[in-house]
């Protein structure tokens, strides 16, 4: 079976970007749907009506859950962070998510390609531990990496160490906020979860 | 299964333990829940390390 072609693909993720911007800036909530890139059907649409969570229907996990499946997931994030380590474990144990999207209500959007990785919670919790410690040991690192753009740097450093493959396009505000931020200080919590990502391989 | 978001890192420990009270209340046969109050576990404990330090 073939894919459809990558137009049908790019329409399909406009739809799904819309549904989930346009209720989730109406009702502040998350939403969740996508679609089979082999038929080009939307599998659904969901949300749990809260602000940091979204429930995956039975039904659609049943299908995300079949290795011979190639779906692409959207949901929105209302505070504009990137996916979070729970997003990026959910994908490695759906393995026909072939990509996740992470959208946030400024149009930025943060993408991971699902590698397959083989204990990724393992993994994850070993980066989250040397990125912490990074970030509370260096002086004043807190103060000056804001908040939603942890999740981004810390999964830049998953790039970096070929655990996903990662994309995303930050829209303006977000952009200033990341220039914002001494380079030092990005390439410190880059380098630290590579050293998790490490750690855990020697393991 | 669901798409969890847990505090950033860097929040302040009581954060992530009102974080693990939330998660306790949650169904811990579910897969994201599992892997978000061990996730909770490894933060705070690390966080009382970085305290001690």
């Amino acid at each position: 079976m073939s894919l459809i072609a990558i137009d049908r693909q790019r329409k399909l993720d406009a739809h799904c970007r819309t549904y989930v911007i346009g209720n989730g800036k109406k009702t502040g909530y998350e939403y969740l749907t996508g679609y089979c890139c082999y038929t080009g059907k939307i599998l659904g649409r969901t949300t749990d009506k809260s602000q940091n969570s979204v429930s995956i229907p039975t039904k659609f996990a049943k299908i995300l859950r079949e290795k011979r499946s190639r779906c692409v997931l959207h949901h929105n994030h209302p505070g504009g962070s990137s996916l979070s380590r729970e997003d990026l474990l959910n994908i490695s144990r759906l393995p026909g998510t072939m990509f996740k999207y992470a959208h946030g209500h400024a149009r930025q959007w943060y993408r991971a390609e699902n590698l397959r990785s083989k204990h990724l919670d393992d993994c994850l919790i070993e980066c989250d531990i040397t990125f912490l410690r990074c970030l509370i040991s260096t002086h004043g690192m807190q103060a000056r990496v804001p908040a939603m753009l942890r999740n981004h740097i810390f999964n830049l450093g998953l790039d970096r160490a070929k655990v996903v493959r990662y994309t995303y396009k930050l829209d303006a505000v977000t952009e200033r906020l990341y220039d914002a931020v001494p380079g030092a200080d990005v390439n410190a919590l880059v380098e630290a979860v590579c050293v998790g990502a490490s750690n855990f391989r020697r393991t | 299964m669901k798409f969890l978001e847990s505090p950033d890192l860097g929040d302040p420990k009581e954060v992530w333990v009102d974080w693990l009270s939330q998660l306790k209340t949650m169904d811990r046969r579910d897969e994201s829940v599992k892997f978000a109050l061990r996730r909770a576990e490894a933060v705070i404990a690390e966080l009382e390390s970085l305290e001690l330090a």
